[in-house]
């Protein structure tokens, strides 16, 4: 066997003993070396910010497919790391906290398709195939029902291909190309009271 | 990156206590080695570099070049610190005695067969030699030279900081020597992340989802880890080049003004030794983890 000095002096069961930084005080290892240590893995992901059409940019720390975090994006061009209070309560459309201050599944969040039937007073879970398919028809049974051709301005009889009777709201949540997209939908059913969340 | 006054790493050392398990044990040597180097370079100044051309650092910087300023060492300067911190040893733990007469042999070994300057690769091979010969570990080697190079240097190059452009630096290395970094921290106001040298305490930002050794930028590979529940010291890993960068978040630190990173990367060793078990080496090289610890040995 290779004799180094090292392990000479090791053998030998001399009085010089390695020296590392655990003789100065400098320990590395956890203070019950039988237990594990509780290591987490988290990820940073970037992404846009989902409440308004400024678009400001978001790290979200996700830990096991949860968020954990998220913040401003420091080298977004459009925040710089800053975020408005909605955007800053990202974590919180997730887990709010209880009353020891620990993060808990915020109840208010959305998960299934709930309706509420004309003149009900609470929901009930329904399918989302349902739902579509009952949206769909309730927007084509309002518009035929209320829809008017023509109209009579200052005495004359002008065409005006419109329904009065139904409001359509764009989001911000979607993106330009999604929003026109809606609208030209809502103008091609003769809708003309059209807005956007933002301002509102 | 000031030179460092008494004030300032006191002031950290109490903050690592707080912040940081276990750190109060390290306090007698970070106070020993600290004060050491402070009353060493009182009474041994040492040469400002002066011959800095700052119009001409720029160019490179925005070219993305690195200016790989690497003064010469003063080698009684370099001895002497070396012996001041082996004495600092000694008095944390007199138990080192054996270990430190052989490094003052080596030491002086050295003196009488180097010219009056080296270079940072001679320094570093005294190093590598005081492990093989010596019963000095890897990780103590790392701490003593670590401390040692970074004093000199800091010493030498803390003007040039005012006049570095390193807003302009792009790049992963530091732009003044050419180092690769181990540690950084989120910025307290921004959460910008920021890449601090080791080796001179320059500063440069860095992107914050990349990895500052191979460039990967794909998050899927990227992460980090925390240990326990101390969300301060991160290990951010690359799943590329598998290698890790210490950062801390300083937006937990209530810190006013300068802050101490190293003593922080001293208070957060078992970050290293985590890393290591987990698969993942030092970007920067820097071995602060015993081959020992990391394997179980069956000898």
């Amino acid at each position: 066997m290779n004799l180094t000095r090292r392990s000479f002096l090791k053998l030998a069961g001399a009085t010089t003993a390695a020296a590392t930084l655990t003789g100065v005080g400098l320990n590395k290892a956890s203070a019950s070396p039988s237990e594990p240590l509780r290591i987490k893995y988290t990820k940073e992901l970037h992404t846009v910010c989902t409440f308004c059409g400024v678009g400001c940019g978001v790290i979200c720390n996700v830990r096991d497919g949860v968020v954990v975090n998220a913040e401003g994006d420091p080298e977004h061009p459009v925040n710089e790391g800053t975020l408005c209070s909605k955007g800053a309560s990202h974590y919180n459309v997730s887990y709010i906290y209880n009353e020891k201050g620990k993060p808990v599944p915020n109840p208010n969040r959305l998960t299934r398709c709930l309706y509420r039937a004309p003149g009900a007073a609470s929901y009930e879970e329904v399918e989302w195939d349902w739902a579509l398919q009952t949206i769909a028809e309730r927007i084509k049974d309002t518009r035929d029902r209320t829809y008017e051709e023509t109209a009579n301005v200052g005495g004359q009889t002008v065409t005006v291909n419109r329904t009065n009777s139904i409001g359509w709201l764009g989001s911000a949540f979607c993106t330009d190309e999604e929003n026109y997209l809606f609208h030209k939908m809502a103008r091609a059913m003769g809708i003309i009271n059209i807005d956007h969340c933002a301002r509102l | 990156m000031p030179k460092l006054d008494r004030a300032i790493w006191e002031e950290e050392i109490k903050r690592c206590t707080r912040l940081y398990d276990g750190f109060k044990d390290a306090e007698p040597l970070i106070r020993a080695v600290y004060s050491a180097a402070e009353d060493f370079f009182k009474n041994n100044p040492l040469d400002v570099v002066s011959h800095f051309d700052a119009e001409e650092a720029e160019k490179m910087i925005r070219a993305g070049t690195t200016i790989n300023l690497n003064p010469t060492i003063d080698t009684s300067a370099l001895t002497g610190l070396l012996k001041v911190l082996n004495e600092a040893l000694l008095k944390v733990n007199p138990k080192l005695k054996g270990t430190v007469n052989e490094l003052e042999q080596k030491i002086e070994q050295f003196q009488n067969n180097s010219p009056d300057k080296v270079s940072k690769e001679d320094v570093l091979k005294l190093r590598d030699s005081l492990i093989k010969e010596t019963t000095l570990e890897k990780d103590l080697a790392t701490f003593l030279f670590s401390f040692l190079l970074s004093s000199l240097y800091r010493q030498q190059l803390y003007s040039i900081n005012e006049v570095l452009r390193t807003d302009l630096w792009e790049g992963r290395d530091c732009p003044l020597c050419g180092e690769k970094p181990h540690f950084g921290y989120l910025a307290e106001e921004s959460g910008k992340k920021m890449l601090e040298c080791w080796l001179c305490g320059n500063e440069w930002e860095h992107t914050r989802i990349k990895c500052p050794y191979c460039d990967n930028s794909d998050h899927e590979r990227l992460g980090y880890f925390t240990i326990e529940d101390n969300e301060i010291c991160r290990v951010n890993y690359c799943q590329a080049c598998y290698q890790y960068c210490k950062l801390f978040d300083a937006r937990k630190f209530n810190a006013d003004g300068k802050v101490v990173l190293a003593i922080h990367n001293l208070a957060t060793l078992g970050h290293d030794l985590a890393a290591r078990k987990e698969g993942f080496l030092p970007g920067s090289n820097q071995e602060w983890v015993n081959d020992n610890e990391v394997i179980d040995r069956q000898d």
